[in-house]
């Protein structure tokens, strides 16, 4: 019963996750380009990030929505969440010589550390997923009714 | 594919479009870059602030009163100079320089 609820409803989360931050910032690009100059990283590094991550974002997205890209979307799903966590988590330990604003995010109300626990949840959420799906599946008469 | 998360992705679609970011006026600003301190900072100064409706004391401080207040930041915003290079709010040295070239050594 929980893997299928996790199986059925985490895919549907992180679609709306990644299609949410992807296009909030494909919509407003010169703001999230201003917002990447500001974070503690090289330049050219923020320039090219501008482009780059809203183009994974969206990409893991699609690719959630068919069963065949399925999984390597959610293994691509976990990889940038962790990214963004040890990223927060840097942050967060004072590893750059300033604690940038976390306005630039699609969640811009919150804190970093808030965004920190929110990312831990998802990305243990993604991984659950991942262990259930690699699982095979045991017949019960409710499958029908959850998939 | 499973409709029911194409439909996800209209909504996010959607919430998206909703809530984007509003380009606001004052995300970037220009500042005059005019020359290198002697330990390779760069000292800027300030336009009229007021008539960007900066705040006194979190945007801005007037180094001479009502003649040339320098740029103190609001890390919350992205900032240029005038040739182009962004740069930081804590990379500003705590002096600047008005336009008749007065340098004030911090506040």
């Amino acid at each position: 019963m929980l893997r299928k609820l996790t199986i059925g409803l985490v895919p549907g989360l992180l679609v709306l996750l990644f299609v949410y931050t992807g296009f909030t910032k494909v919509f407003a690009l010169q703001h999230f380009r201003d917002t990447l100059y500001n974070q503690p990283f090289p330049h050219p590094l923020a320039a090219v990030l501008t482009y780059l991550i809203p183009t994974i974002e969206l990409s893991i997205a699609a690719a959630l929505l068919f069963n065949r890209t399925r999984k390597p979307a959610l293994y691509a799903a976990t990889g940038l969440l962790t990214l963004f966590t040890l990223y927060i988590a840097a942050i967060l330990l004072h590893f750059f010589r300033r604690v940038p604003c976390s306005c630039g995010g699609a969640f811009r109300g919150l804190s970093w550390a808030q965004h920190f626990w929110i990312n831990i949840l998802l990305t243990g959420l993604t991984i659950t997923t991942i262990i259930f799906n690699s699982k095979k599946s045991i017949p019960s008469p409710l499958n029908h009714l959850l998939l | 594919m499973k409709k029911y998360l194409l439909l996800i992705a209209i909504v996010g679609i959607a919430t998206a479009w909703i809530n984007k970011p509003v380009s606001h006026p004052l995300t970037v600003h220009n500042y005059s870059f005019t020359h290198y301190n002697t330990d390779g900072t760069r000292m800027y100064f300030g336009k009229d602030l007021t008539a960007i409706n900066y705040i006194k004391g979190f945007d801005y401080i007037c180094l001479s009163a009502n003649t040339i207040c320098t740029f103190m930041g609001n890390t919350a915003n992205a900032h240029t100079d005038l040739t182009g290079n962004y740069f930081y709010t804590s990379d500003v040295p705590p002096a600047g320089i008005d336009d008749s070239g007065i340098y004030y050594d911090g506040f």
